[in-house]
């Protein structure tokens, strides 16, 4: 009997154990998927924090040019340090954090809201409608989200908001692909034809027992995209096309810190951890919740 | 410890095979022996999960590892003890002394060979043959069993289920090995394509005079193809003897229960007499004998302990408590 | 396989068709004169109107793509604002710099992962796979233009034994190679480690021991062929992404190819460069995509070349 039976025949069996108590224990017994957690859950409890914790106009922003280029311990004031114009690197790395998470997450809402629409009604409907739509993301696939991001930026203007729209834009075709592929697998189930056989209009079948059944897949691409989107923003913004002075963002404050790389290299190091930590952390989030949702497709 | 024959091919003692995983437990096989003699046909009865695949995988040393393991137990194929070879040793033992066949054939064989190549691979190993040579008797091997040798270069998509089985035959049989392990070999095929292909694998056991092991959950086959019976029941071998023993004088109520279970033509009756419940988890095995909850027969008795066996004759033993009482009768 | 690459090419013609109409309609939102750019601030209002005419700019945008789309069948991409020169001249001629930077970042990338993916599968929970797969992970997190800055850092500033810029010196190829192998070498070991897992736990794996095939064999003989064909769309495509000119890690690196020349056309408005180098990249990718297709075929019997989209 392969392993694969025996786990079948484990779950139908014993102790009734529910779905969300299986995937909480499968989850919680992966140790990376553990610290990806914790470590997720503690960037955003600094980024919504971060209001309390640093004060915009005085920390932040506020320059202070007897103070420039400070290392790290030097005063105790400035814990890690001052920029070249004498703005707290703590204050402002902290205020980093809300920039990027909700960029991140607000693109991926974005882009997930319009995927989760093009890929169910495409997957849904098929025929026409289905390769009208795949043709479309096939042309927006044609040029690589971070050129397609970048493009946007620079038309548009560099804002936070532009971010979010450009990072979005870039991966609406990956999501629609996704959530239609999934739509398909689901589509076919007799469950669907039952609620068809009573009368289910379209809409109700794809909202109500289509995309349900999605979820999985989409929670767990939440959490990959938003370190894809942090990544995009920072790598924007560090062209000078993303989040503009004096606010402060990661990709921006490293960028700022090139110039003195020699003399300060923390300037370059602190915003460089802190988004390789927070990506990291997503990344290991991510791949958790994908074993623990989708046992089938652990690697 | 099963009595002892001079024709042995196989000779598995008291193995248990548990799988551990984060999980629990599952022990899979618990103290099983069985004698295979040469030129016999044992078929191994038991429901999905009763341990007759992984039974199978023990006595060739392919049980997956993890999570796999091997409590205890000794097997002796062809007068060697499987258990103390090397991994390199072994290599040369699998598909040259015993060989297996497995059960889903459109999976079996590997999608980027030709199956010429797949069947030629095993004569280069085991045979010493060289590029050539190995082809030439894969050809003569795919003749064999009744496939046009010109197809040999041909990849496993371009044939059909039965083709495919007839191919992973070919592989199993081209160093006529001793012993054939046959796990479930028509279970995936179609109803007409099972008869042929059972047929050719009749024909080829007596043309190469080699003994085999059946493994089914279908009696059909039983009757058909074998020699002698092994019934298991979540790991354990819990009734043994020849075809006609087993089928004409059953004694183990779970056998009765899978005879039951079967339409009768004949009979008159028209429904079929299930065995009440599900077989154990193989994780939370009951002290006593395995079947006891299931069984009609059980008594307080049948919950502690695991039943010894009973002999009827030479070759047919059951194990059960009820025949400890000398009156007892199914 | 002719027709095959000449229907996979007939198919780039609407991705084209629709990149350019995406593009042209993105940039024609962006505020500011082209023209007042190229002639500067101080430019007589009557030489920029007359400027403005010439490029075709007070021309609707509709018109304007037409226009564009009809040199472009003539083989004429237009002119970069930014050089004066040809757009397809000036792709062509940073293009070798991005091929070279890719096919090093890729060559570092295959050759360190795919003997750790395997490792990893094979060996699967054991202390080389825990290793790579932390150091997998840790790869896919670490922005580019910080490592490479980091590695700059280290390698030009403190030890100075590599050069931190440019493309002429030697081993200057090292660095930037190294940046961007190090993504590709972490999503081309996961890749390679989760497909070998899938494999290895196959039927016919199992049917190859039990033939008497030994276990490194199994391996390197049954497994890894089937292993490779989903590995091989990634590195593929990643080599498709590469050819698009890794922006960041060119500009940290002062690479000269096409990373850098897009961001700085989009960047400073010069929309023939931009729009041509966005073309020349969607070929790029789709060309890198079909030879992705031949491969497959060669690598899986079940595939057969008959064009058409999947």
């Amino acid at each position: 009997m392969s392993k694969k039976k025996k786990n079948q025949a484990q779950s139908t069996g014993r102790k009734n154990i529910s779905k969300g108590q299986d995937i909480r224990r499968r989850f919680m017994r992966n140790r990376n998927s553990v610290i990806g957690l914790v470590l997720t859950a503690i960037f955003v409890f600094v980024a919504l924090a971060a209001p309390i914790l640093v004060d915009y106009d005085t920390q932040v922003i506020q320059q202070s040019i007897p103070d420039r280029l400070l290392q790290p311990g030097e005063n105790p004031e400035h814990p890690l340090g001052t920029d070249e114009i004498g703005r707290d690197v703590m204050a402002r790395l902290i205020y980093a954090a809300k920039m990027s998470l909700s960029i991140g997450a607000m693109s991926v809402v974005i882009a997930i809201a319009i995927g989760v629409f093009i890929g169910s009604v495409a997957g849904y409907f098929g025929g026409k409608v289905d390769t009208v739509l795949m043709r479309l993301m096939e042309v927006l696939d044609g040029v690589p989200s971070f050129l397609m991001a970048l493009t946007i930026c620079a038309a548009l203007g560099a804002s936070v908001y532009t971010l979010m729209i450009a990072i979005a834009v870039g991966s609406i075709a990956a999501q629609s692909r996704m959530v239609r592929s999934a739509v398909l697998t689901v589509k076919n189930n007799e469950y669907v034809e039952a609620a068809k056989a009573m009368g289910a209009t379209d809409m109700q079948i794809i909202f109500y027992h289509i995309i349900p059944n999605c979820v999985g897949t989409i929670i767990v691409q939440f959490s990959v995209k938003i370190a894809g989107g942090i990544l995009s923003a920072s790598s924007l913004s560090f062209l000078g096309l993303g989040v503009q002075p004096p606010d402060p963002e990661w990709g921006a404050m490293l960028s700022g810190g090139r110039t003195y790389m020699l003399d300060n290299p923390t300037l370059t190091l602190f915003p460089g951890l802190c988004i390789m930590i927070v990506i990291l952390a997503l990344n290991m989030l991510g791949d958790g919740l994908r074993d623990s949702l989708d046992p089938r497709l652990k690697g | 410890m099963d009595k002892h024959y001079d024709d042995e091919v196989l000779r598995v003692e008291d193995l248990t095979v548990y799988y551990e995983t984060d999980e629990g437990t599952a022990k899979a096989v618990n103290n099983l022996d069985l004698v295979v003699r040469k030129g016999k046909t044992v078929g191994l009865v038991g429901e999905t999960g009763s341990g007759k695949t992984t039974t199978a995988l023990s006595i060739l040393r392919l049980v997956p590892d993890p999570p796999g393991v091997i409590k205890s137990g000794k097997v002796i194929l062809d007068g060697m003890d499987i258990y103390s070879l090397t991994e390199g040793e072994m290599d040369m033992v699998r598909g040259y002394h015993a060989s297996m066949i497995f059960q889903d054939p459109m999976t079996a064989l590997n999608p980027v060979m030709t199956v010429g190549d797949q069947i030629a691979e095993t004569l280069r190993i085991h045979e010493g043959l060289d590029k050539k040579a190995s082809w030439e008797k894969a050809e003569e091997m795919l003749k064999v069993v009744g496939i046009p040798p010109e197809r040999a270069k041909e990849f496993p998509h371009q044939f059909s289920g039965g083709m495919k089985q007839r191919v992973v035959i070919a592989i199993a049989l081209a160093c006529s090995p001793k012993l054939m392990i046959a796990d479930e070999p028509t279970t995936a095929l179609d109803v007409t394509i099972q008869a042929q292909v059972l047929r050719e694998m009749k024909e080829l056991r007596d043309k190469y005079e080699m003994s085999m092991i059946m493994i089914t959950h279908d009696l059909g086959i039983i009757a058909q193809m074998c020699d002698e019976v092994a019934v298991i029941y979540a790991g354990r071998i819990i009734e043994f003897g020849e075809l006609r023993e087993i089928f004409k004088d059953t004694k183990h109520p779970y056998t009765q229960g899978l005879f039951d279970s079967l339409p009768k033509i004949n009979d008159g009756r028209d429904m079929l007499q299930p065995i009440p419940g599900l077989m154990p988890d193989p994780m939370e095995l009951p002290e006593g004998c395995a079947f006891a909850p299931r069984c009609k027969y059980a008594t307080e008795k049948c919950n502690q302990g695991i039943p010894p066996k009973h002999y009827f004759s030479d070759s047919h033993y059951v194990a059960c408590w009820r025949y400890d009482e000398p009156e007892f009768k199914l | 396989m002719l027709k095959y690459i000449i229907k996979r090419l007939l198919l780039l013609i609407p991705v084209i068709l629709g990149v350019t109409a995406i593009v042209f309609f993105i940039m024609s939102l962006a505020p500011g004169d082209p023209a007042l750019s190229i002639l500067g601030p101080d430019a007589e209002p009557e030489a920029v109107e007359h400027l403005r005419e010439e490029l075709g700019l007070n021309d609707p945008v509709i018109v304007q793509y037409a226009n564009y789309m009809w040199d472009f069948i003539h083989g004429d991409l237009g002119t970069s604002y930014n050089s004066g020169r040809p757009v397809l001249e000036e792709y062509l001629y940073f293009f070798p710099a991005t091929f070279k930077l890719a096919f090093w970042s890729m060559f570092v990338a295959v050759i360190i992962s795919i003997p750790i993916g395997i490792i990893s599968a094979v060996k699967q929970y054991s202390l080389i796979d825990n290793i790579g797969m932390v150091g997998a992970l840790a790869g896919l997190s670490i922005p580019n233009f910080w490592l490479g800055l980091m590695l700059i850092m280290v390698f030009s500033l403190n030890l100075g034994i590599l050069p931190s810029g440019g493309a002429t010196a030697p081993g200057a190829v090292i660095l930037p190679a190294i940046t961007i192998g190090t993504g590709l070498t972490a999503t081309i070991t996961r890749m390679m480690r989760s497909s070998m897992l899938e494999t290895i736990r196959q039927d016919y794996i199992r049917t190859a021991r039990a033939k008497g095939v030994n276990s490194k064999k199994v391996i390197t003989g049954h497994a890894l062929r089937n292993a490779l064909i989903p590995v091989v769309t990634v590195i593929c495509m990643d080599f498709g992404y590469c050819l698009a000119g890794a922006s960041t890690t060119e500009i940290v690196f002062s690479w000269p190819g096409i990373g850098r020349l897009t961001v700085n056309a989009i960047n400073s408005q010069d929309r023939p460069l931009a729009i041509g180098c966005l073309i020349m990249t969607a070929i790029a990718i789709c060309v890198s995509n079909m030879v992705m297709d031949i491969l497959y075929a060669i690598i899986d019997p079940r595939i057969k070349l008959t064009g058409g989209s999947k």
